[in-house]
């Protein structure tokens, strides 16, 4: 009887690094992106542009609908004063929140155990959000397994 | 037998569970299921201040054997005629003050484990008589003891 090992955890058939993406959402409104059946994923990067018509009290926020019930999971606390192109990183390893209006450049931290299941979405957002403001480019990062309890 | 990978998807269970709407001026009590072991990821609640009370702050705190715990309190007071949703989120570093839009995000330690028959308590400090929680709802992961 062949001896059974640990597996390794960089195994690609124990769980894939996945990288996902969403593109061209409608202008006005938060993009929503679900997850693939028969998965679990482990979210620990997001990566997304923010194009907004006119700055002001607005802040970049990510939430989990789940069973008809909201989650908010992160939000940045500096608002975007400046109107245009911002850069967003989300991540695990951001301490705090870091914005510098004059190069775009906007970072938040994300739970360590932002999990979702199958057919669970994530929604991306900009508390605030104007009827001109647009959400692009989002990229998530992180791990994913195969699910089948789902 | 080798030890189970923690994050192997077929470890534990994703799941969402409610509380019961507490009477006014009374905690959310959730009661963690009998032959289960839960890690709290996050816990949301509204939270409706009706009586001028100083130094109201919500909190979030365990309980084992009749032993209560204070796990994590919001710093911000609420006061009277706010209506916020709290947002518990397990090893966020930062607290958010999104009260523009009636919410905060308040960290939760991480991991906070409980065992069965555990009961996670969402209060406030200087809750009044008519202050009122609605809508608790936790997201956790969950391992079944057999």
């Amino acid at each position: 009887m062949p001896q059974r090992l640990p597996r390794n955890p960089v195994d690609l058939r124990v769980h894939s690094l996945t990288e996902d993406s969403v593109t061209g959402p409608p202008v006005g409104i938060p993009r929503v992106y679900t997850t693939p059946f028969f998965t679990r994923t482990l979210v620990t990067a997001l990566d997304w542009r923010i194009t907004l018509a006119a700055g002001g009290a607005k802040y970049p926020r990510v939430e989990i609908d789940l069973d008809g019930v909201t989650f908010t999971v992160a939000e940045g606390s500096a608002a975007i004063a400046a109107a245009g192109l911002t850069f967003v990183s989300c991540s695990i390893v951001h301490p705090s929140t870091f914005y510098t209006a004059v190069e775009g450049l906007y970072k938040f931290p994300l739970p360590p155990d932002l999990y979702l299941d199958g057919n669970e979405t994530m929604r991306f957002h900009v508390d605030g959000m104007a009827g001109g403001d647009q959400i692009n480019e989002v990229k998530l990062t992180g791990l994913q397994w195969l699910n089948p309890k789902i | 037998m080798p030890a189970a990978n923690p994050v192997d998807a077929t470890v534990f269970d994703l799941k969402i569970d409610s509380a019961s709407n507490p009477v006014a001026g009374a905690e959310v009590i959730y009661t963690v299921p009998a032959n289960a072991r839960v890690e709290v990821l996050y816990a949301e609640v509204l939270f409706t201040a009706l009586v001028a009370v100083a130094n109201r702050y919500v909190f979030v705190k365990a309980e084992r054997n009749t032993i209560e715990y204070v796990q994590t309190a919001c710093t911000i007071a609420q006061i009277l005629g706010d209506s916020f949703s709290y947002h518990f989120v397990a090893g966020l570093p930062e607290e958010v003050d999104a009260r523009h839009s009636n919410r905060i995000l308040v960290p939760l330690n991480a991991p906070l484990i409980l065992e069965p028959a555990d009961t996670l308590r969402i209060d406030a400090f200087n809750l009044g008589a008519n202050d009122t929680f609605v809508n608790c709802r936790v997201r956790f992961k969950q391992w079944i003891i057999a």
